[in-house]
């Protein structure tokens, strides 16, 4: 029976832990809370997978993704077929290429796993990698203060594991069966060779290193002293135990599949995939499809509302166009297209054939003869011959300067008048001998 | 191959989208000859309201002319009241029928040697009958003789109801 924690995320992202259920001696003694617990993250040891960062020659996140793959299956001693996988992390190197983390497993062992979770009654949604969790959960708990070398240690009565990172970039994770795996003795002389000649292989004689343990036999201050002692004389640097460090992997878990959802490693993947999974993947799939018909329905919606509309605002203009040139012009079809030309065509025939009525209510030329005869005589102009009709007028006169008759044409101009000014200097009388002729239009164009 | 239903459904959705999509690329491409078009028909809604105007204005003024007297004041009349002493030549030159039972007429007026001043008394009293003579034409040639005097030709118009006689 496997550890269980169950632990809640706040609205703040806090996250709170609780121990549901500890290690049994046989499934049958499971408290019954566990039914009620999902849905679960377990995860599959580090003696039964494979982490490795895989160099890509690419800059482009993108491109390299595409090659992961390929890159893996060179990596593996199984087909990648066989295997399920995931890419934990991506980072970009000093040459500015993509280093992604892998981790990979065979189907069998995720399979195997999920059969022995199943016989303890749980089956967990997630498979992460204990590694992984390990590291991540650590680097949550104690943030590392600089580049230094960590290494976890994580202690349980039949094996031992142990991550290697640097900063916060995980680099290697190892696991070692005990050579006592009934646990209830932890010798820490045998602990430590049994991870010395790994750690030999991974760390530099005397590089500095954080020393940070968890699991079960973590609670023996004791070992952890001792085998912190031996590890400091060829590695120095403190350490220190995580707290309620026998939990501390289920934490890791549970942290992981709530902190970082869809990103964590899942490697319960394919045709393994828990039921939930399932449902909730084809739920959101379902989602999606309706959420792109619905979108496309919308634009062809819209579409036709545009034309609908479109059509309806041309139609209406059309009937009024329509409308006006039949109130205009009731007598006859005009064809489409010369409404305006038609319409003023017979308005202005009707205009000149109704002129007197229209005269009646307009002002009287006799107004217009009354300022000209007034504007001459305040310009000292003496007319001989005066002929004004509504749309054209002619003066003849004399002035006894030249610029004189200007304010007549002047007046003549600002009443509508496009008029015509022919001056001579008189040969007998030293009088200027004007005529003024004018026109205006009647009929608005 | 049998194709699944959900295949069916992003398939039928993809096409959708796809059509709705260039649907919405030729209605942008459409629209600005779209938008000319129903410009161009507001300028012509525009143009026939304002020519509508000035076709009301002729029925708004026989409606008018309606309200007002049948009787025109003959122009001899007018000329014996505010020119008295004057002598005018008077005769019809023009008279045409209009419609709805108005007709245009026009009478020339000629002055000889004449004080100008009591033409525009004679001008007054004219427009202001109901229906009123309008001046038309005016020609004036002065006296070579006396100031302020000369020779008038006026040419006036009215409309009357066609059963009246002026």
């Amino acid at each position: 029976m496997p550890r269980i924690v169950r632990s809640t995320r706040s609205l703040t992202g806090r996250i709170s832990h609780s121990t549901v259920a500890w290690p049994l001696s046989s499934p049958a003694e499971k408290p019954n809370t566990i039914e009620h617990i999902t849905p679960v993250a377990g995860c599959i040891g580090i003696q039964e997978s494979l982490t490795m960062w895989l160099e890509t020659p690419f800059t482009s996140k993108g491109k390299a993704v595409n090659v992961l793959p390929s890159m893996l299956d060179v990596q593996l001693p199984f087909p990648l077929d066989d295997c399920c996988y995931c890419f934990a992390r991506f980072r970009r190197t000093a040459s500015r290429t993509i280093s992604v983390l892998a981790v990979a497993t065979r189907r069998a062992t995720i399979q195997k796993s999920i059969d022995q979770y199943k016989a303890c009654g749980i089956d967990p949604v997630v498979i992460d990698h204990e590694g992984l969790a390990l590291w991540r959960e650590s680097l949550r708990e104690n943030v590392p203060r600089s580049e230094i070398i960590r290494v976890i240690i994580n202690l349980e009565a039949d094996h031992v594991s142990f991550v290697i990172g640097s900063g916060n970039i995980f680099q290697n994770a190892h696991s070692m069966q005990m050579p006592d795996a009934s646990g209830t003795e932890a010798k820490p002389e045998e602990i430590f060779q049994l991870i010395h000649r790994i750690l030999c292989a991974e760390l530099q004689a005397g590089q500095k290193v954080e020393w940070l343990f968890c699991g079960a036999l973590a609670r023996q201050p004791a070992v952890i002293n001792a085998l912190h002692r031996l590890l400091s004389a060829e590695w120095p640097g403190p350490f220190m135990v995580h707290k309620s460090p026998e939990t501390f992997l289920s934490r890791a878990l549970s942290s992981r599949a709530l902190v970082d959802g869809d990103a964590a490693c899942n490697l319960r993947q394919g045709e393994l995939t828990h039921t939930d999974l399932r449902i909730e993947h084809k739920k959101r799939s379902v989602r999606v499809l309706l959420l792109l018909f619905v979108t496309g329905l919308a634009i062809c919606a819209f579409n036709i509302a545009w034309q609908i509309a479109g059509a309806m605002q041309f139609k209406t203009a059309k009937q009024e166009i329509s409308r006006l040139a039949g109130i205009i012009v009731p007598d006859r079809a005009i064809p489409y297209g010369r409404e305006v030309e038609e319409a003023r065509k017979s308005v202005q025939k009707r205009t000149k054939d109704f002129a007197p009525v229209l005269n009646v209510f307009a002002q009287p030329l006799s107004t217009r003869l009354a300022e000209i005869i007034n504007t001459g005589k305040n310009c000292r102009l003496s007319f001989t011959r005066l002929n004004i009709s509504r749309d054209k007028i002619i003066i003849n006169g004399t002035s006894e300067d030249w610029n004189y008759c200007e304010r007549l044409a002047k007046l003549l101009e600002n009443t509508g008048y496009k008029t015509e000014m022919e001056r001579t200097e008189g040969l007998d009388d030293n009088l200027v001998h004007f005529t003024v002729k004018g026109s205006i239009s009647l009929i608005k164009p | 191959m049998k194709l699944k239903t959900e295949s069916i459904f992003l398939l039928s959705a993809a096409v959708l989208i796809a059509v709705g999509i260039i649907w919405t690329a030729i209605n942008l491409q459409q629209a600005g000859a779209f938008f000319d078009k129903m410009r161009s028909k507001q300028d012509t809604i525009t143009k026939l309201s304002e020519i509508k105007q000035q076709n009301d204005l002729i029925d708004s003024s026989f409606a008018a002319l309606a309200a007002v007297s049948n009787t025109v004041q003959p122009l001899s009349t007018i000329v014996s009241t505010t020119m008295t002493g004057t002598v005018a030549e008077i005769r019809d030159i023009d008279s045409r029928a209009l419609r709805q039972g108005w007709s245009a007429k026009m009478t020339e007026v000629k002055f000889k040697e004449v004080n100008l001043n009591s033409i525009a008394d004679f001008l007054r009293s004219a427009e202001t009958q109901r229906p009123p003579w309008r001046l038309a034409e005016c020609i004036i040639v002065s006296s070579p003789i006396a100031d302020g005097y000369g020779s008038v030709t006026l040419t006036m118009e009215t409309v009357t109801r066609m059963d009246i006689k002026p």
